[in-house]
């Protein structure tokens, strides 16, 4: 959803290129961010190696949060607008990947070490949630400004590829000594779709998403208000979901003879099979809408012509579990693992480009970051900017990395 | 042109660092529970052959019961299975007579004579003169077709019988009797004189002749004598000629041959059964096989047993039609016996009255009737042989005296088998011998000797030298099942036997029947319900135990993951018991070669006892077990040795005692590999 950021950013440049009719816009944007985890973690996970046990504990030690985020999005984009009568109508398409997650520290110590370290304690897996997302997104957005109040409004037609949620409300792994006994709790829902198609355009689901965005101006500031991608995805029947909630002492398999057990006896009482009981049925998920609210002005500084404050939140409910309520809402916002992000970015002109950089802070985690984006050109421009300048000189410790490109010819 | 320059750098620096996705490895330690169970004193002794039993406040009765006397019934009814073989032959079959008659009338005879109706017409009462030579070398067929078509005897007599029914008397008659198709004379007769109203007759033995089914009788004179004065001429009169086979005794006949009976057994059968005496048998199944040889085309055999009844109809095997033998293979015949009772007092209505051990049967054989024309010769035969089997449902009766020698004979005692203790008591044991006799005999068994012994420790404990147990006859409900058994027993103090732990028991024993006679009352016998004579041992487990070791062998098929790297094994268990134990475990491989200690006498330590030595709380211990690749092993050896405690103080073991244990492991997995 950063590139809905990087977007309003650039609000202003797009409303230069307004005397042009036509306008086409490549825009690709690839973001890793975490609250404590970091570009390490990233390299071990992606590109493999041995996680060894100081790595692991610098993990679990990283960050001041229990519960630890990691957001990932790559999203290419093309669009195609066309400007009449201080009108305008948009189609765009958005090839988009998001992997959204939250886990205890807890969690990872179980992931990563394993229980034997934890002998007569409990480890807290509660609110651990993995969200992965692929879809494609076919937008048409009309605009109107009538008495310079600029409205428009988006529908999106979701095309769903694929989606992948563990969502673990409540849980905890209780080790008695010596492991003579698992205390296990949880309330998991999970959603899997189709596993027999892994194809990346494969259709396993449809949805909708609206916009609503509305620019004006109060004396001699610009305001931004929006809502955008406020949408959902129903994946096909043929999805794979459980829900599950219980709690058992496991002390391993009932038997009558100490001495005569095998393999078969073990399998033959295969807990993981008893607990993971699944079915075939549809299910919504939400994409994250963002809502945006920036105000935008103008100073007499050659070099800080312009200035924006705004503010940005994410609406994201794990599932489709309540009616639409002000609980509902609250949960959306509280599920989307996203805090409210503030920034204030500006633009400063000069004569072989323009800089816009961006002071930041929330979102996926509570640092405060700084973004820098160059821009070359007016009619037809290309910007490459990142949101987390000052992790790129954090070398393996940074916890964020993004990189975002945009070309935009106007004729 | 600058633009895509810039575009294609820009591309080109996104992916020419771009690094092949591979992925992590890294290491997880776990520590699950693999297996878990509690153990009472009844699964820890679920293998043995000894009975638990607990009392209302779950004290432990251990009782170990074991038959030790096999009567074998087949020595009291033996009752050999029957067979019955039987020859019949065709030379010692009878036929029935052949019979042919020809009627001869007066109004014929007139009617050859010239003016013979006008001078003598029928109803007329007129004087008939003498005529001479009225028949001459007239001839009379006689078909005898209805009987055979031919026949050659080895025996017969020809009878010729003459009824002179005309009104006048008949004098010089000669006949002969030729056969038609080779014209042989079979038989030449001849009467002086045959009064008018008389019937002369004569007999020719035919033996040796062949007889055509078309016979020639030649009347080669006949004179009519001359009436008395005048008679009633009724044309009706006639000289009946009846000619007669009998005593039929063919070489060979082909005919269409009526059912006549060929062969008549009657006959008993009787048993060997020593002294006892059987009148009824109960069939619980059986059957009797019938197989028959006949080279008769035409052979049929009923066979009777009418002393083999089911609801009290007789058995009857009914027609059994046999066909021609072409070579030597029998024909059977297969009849259920199930459900049967045999009569073993003989022929109903015997001369002499009813007797023991004796059936009756009845056998016939026939020829029978076809329709066709068949060939058989005085060779031909009927062979049976008739096989019974059944097996014993009850037998009623006397069974008679009879002594069964049991000889001394050692029968081992398993139950201690892999025991061993430095100090073993137990503070109440008895050894009960029960009899239950469900047979309608009295019986006395004489216990000549009942001993145990340890052949480890050559130890021997003598608990019996010539008991007398007299056991009294069961009895019957109404005649019939269900059977009131009568139980004996008899208890001894066994307190010595047990603490040697024998591993044999040596017993020999004399079984008289029926000691006393034959009793006012008939003896019967169940096969299913025999003699049942246990010895039991009844141990109340209250015990001192010092250093009682259990040493077991057990073929074992561990998991063997080579995905999961098992580092320790913790062997936890929660002692509930009264008593230390001390584990070693050995395991061997496919060869029974020792191939690792598991344990090497770990300690495992009592639980918890108050005051009056009852368990009141478990008590923990942890093994640690270093883990072994249990891929080659087949075997492992468990050495527990057991202590009670506190030492000295007879313990009592309770059904709610209980052994906890979980076997736990430390695994480690390489995740990503």
């Amino acid at each position: 959803m950063t590139k809905k950021t990087i977007l309003l950013l650039l609000f202003p440049f797009v409303l230069i290129a307004q005397e042009n009719k036509y306008e086409i816009t490549w825009k690709s944007n690839f973001l890793f961010e975490s609250n404590s985890l970091n570009k390490n973690f990233l390299n071990s996970m992606l590109y493999g190696g041995q996680i060894t046990d100081d790595i692991k504990s610098e993990w679990i030690a990283s960050g001041d949060e229990e519960n630890n985020i990691i957001n990932s999005e790559i999203s290419n984009g093309l669009s195609y607008t066309y400007h009449f009568n201080k009108q305008s109508i948009k189609f765009e398409f958005t090839d988009i990947n998001i992997v959204n997650s939250q886990f205890t520290d807890d969690f990872l110590r179980l992931f990563f070490e394993g229980n034997v370290d934890h002998q007569n304690e409990t480890l807290d897996f509660s609110n651990t949630n993995i969200k992965a997302n692929r879809f494609q997104q076919y937008k048409i957005r009309y605009s109107r400004t009538i008495n310079s109040v600029n409205i428009n409004g988006g529908l999106s037609y979701l095309a769903g590829n694929h989606h992948l949620s563990y969502i673990i409300n409540q849980g905890s792994l209780y080790t008695a000594p010596f492991g003579t006994y698992l205390n296990v709790a949880y309330n998991m829902n999970a959603f899997v779709t189709d596993t027999s198609n892994f194809s990346i355009f494969a259709n396993n689901g449809n949805g909708v998403a609206i916009d609503f965005n509305t620019n004006f101006s109060i004396q001699e500031y610009d305001i931004h208000l929006s809502l955008t991608d406020l949408g959902f995805i129903m994946w096909k029947a043929s999805s794979i979901s459980l829900a599950t909630d219980s709690a058992f002492n496991f002390q391993g398999v009932e038997i009558e003879d100490i001495f005569n057990f095998n393999d078969s006896v073990l399998e033959a009482n295969n807990i993981i099979d008893d607990v993971l009981r699944t079915n075939n049925t549809s299910f919504k998920s939400y994409i994250p809408a963002i809502i945006h609210l920036s105000v935008s002005g103008e100073t007499d500084y050659t070099y800080l012509k312009t200035y924006t404050a705004g503010l940005l939140a994410k609406w994201q409910p794990y599932m489709d579990n309540k009616p639409l309520s002000f609980s509902k809402i609250n949960q959306g916002f509280q599920e989307s693992n996203f805090s409210p992000l503030y920034y204030i970015h500006s633009i400063l002109n000069t004569k072989y480009c323009d800089f816009v950089p961006t002071l930041s802070h929330g979102g996926y985690s509570n640092d405060t970051n700084i973004g820098l984006a160059l821009s070359k050109g007016k009619k037809n421009k290309l910007v490459i900017g990142t949101h987390h300048l000052e992790d790129i000189f954090n070398g393996e410790k940074a916890t964020a990395v993004s990189l975002y490109f945009n070309i935009q010819l106007q004729f | 042109m600058k633009k895509l320059l810039i575009i294609a750098l820009a591309t080109l620096l996104l992916f020419a660092c771009k690094h092949e996705l591979e992925r992590p490895t890294w290491d997880v330690k776990m520590i699950v529970p693999l297996v878990h169970t509690k153990m009472t004193i009844n699964n820890m002794l679920s293998d043995t052959n000894l009975n638990i039993f607990e009392n209302p406040d779950g004290f432990i009765n251990l009782v170990y019961a074991e038959s030790f006397i096999d009567i074998n019934l087949d020595t009291l009814i033996k009752i050999d299975a029957i067979a019955d073989e039987q020859t019949h032959t065709l030379d010692s079959a009878t036929f029935a007579d052949v019979v042919i008659t020809d009627t001869a009338t007066i109004g014929e005879a007139i009617t050859e004579i010239p003016l013979g109706t006008i001078l003598l017409p029928d109803g007329s009462t007129s004087s008939i003169p003498a005529l001479p030579n009225i028949a001459n070398e007239d001839t009379i067929n006689i078909n005898a077709s209805e009987y055979f078509k031919t026949m050659t005897l080895y025996r017969g007599m020809l009878i010729i019988n003459l009824n002179n029914g005309y009104p006048t008397d008949i004098s010089n008659v000669s006949l002969t009797l030729i056969n038609a198709t080779n014209q042989n004379i079979v038989a030449t007769f001849s009467f002086p004189l045959i009064p008018s109203g008389s019937i002369v007759s004569d007999s020719v033995s035919i033996a040796g002749q062949t007889i055509d089914e078309n016979l020639f009788a030649i009347l080669n004179n006949m004179d009519v004598n001359a009436s008395n004065g005048p008679v009633l001429i009724d044309y009706s009169d006639a000289i009946i000629t009846t000619i007669t086979i009998s005593d039929i005794g063919i070489t060979e006949a082909t005919a269409i041959f009526p059912e006549q009976q060929l062969t008549e057994t009657l006959k008993e059968h009787n048993f060997d059964l020593g002294s006892a005496q059987i009148n009824e048998i109960g069939i619980k199944e059986g059957t009797v096989t019938i197989n028959v040889l006949s080279t008769l085309p035409n052979g049929k055999m009923v066979y009777n047993i009418p002393s083999l009844t089911k609801n009290g109809v007789p058995f009857t095997s009914g027609d059994m039609i046999v066909p021609e033998a072409t070579n030597t293979d029998l024909t059977t015949f297969t009849f259920d016996f199930q459900g049967y009772v045999l009569d073993l007092t003989g022929q109903e209505g015997r001369l002499g009255g009813d007797t023991i051990n004796t059936i009756y049967t009845e056998s016939y054989t026939f020829i029978d009737y076809t329709g066709t024309l068949e060939t058989i010769n005085h060779t031909d035969s009927f062979y049976s042989f008739i096989e019974f089997y059944f097996i014993t449902e009850y037998a009623k009766g006397y069974m008679g005296q009879d002594t069964i020698e049991i000889e001394s004979e050692e029968n081992n005692l398993d139950v201690f088998n892999n025991m061993n203790a430095s100090n073993f008591e137990l503070k109440e044991v008895n050894l009960e011998i029960k009899i239950d006799n469900y047979i309608g005999a009295d019986f006395q068994i004489d216990l000549i000797e009942l001993k145990g012994r340890n052949d480890k420790t050559n130890n021997e404990v003598s608990l019996i030298n010539n008991a007398i147990i007299d056991i009294n006859r069961a009895t019957l409900s109404n005649n019939n099942l269900p059977i009131n058994q009568t139980t004996s027993d008899l208890t001894i103090p066994a307190e010595e036997f047990i603490n040697i732990l024998p591993n044999k028991v040596i017993s020999a024993a004399n079984i008289y029947l029926n000691p006393n006679g034959p009793s006012s009352t008939q003896d019967f016998l169940y096969p299913e319900y025999p003699i049942e004579a246990t010895m039991s041992i009844d141990i109340p487990l209250s015990l001192i135990a010092e250093n009682l070791s259990f040493m077991d062998t057990t073929e074992v098929d561990l998991p063997n993951d080579n995905e999961l790297e098992i580092e320790k094994l913790y062997l936890t268990i929660n002692n509930g018991f009264p008593f230390d134990a001390e584990i070693q475990l050995i395991l061997l491989d496919e060869n029974d070669v020792v191939f690792d200690t598991l344990l090497n006498n770990a300690t495992i330590i009592a639980g918890q006892v108050d005051e009056n030595n009852i368990v009141v709380n478990s008590t923990p211990t942890t093994i640690e077990i270093d883990y072994t690749d249990f891929e080659n092993i087949k075997k492992m050896i468990s050495i527990s040795n057991f202590t009670t405690k506190p030492i000295n103080q007879f313990i009592d073991i309770y059904s709610n005692y209980e052994l906890e244990i979980t076997l736990s492991a430390k695994i480690n997995k390489t995740i990503g590999k």
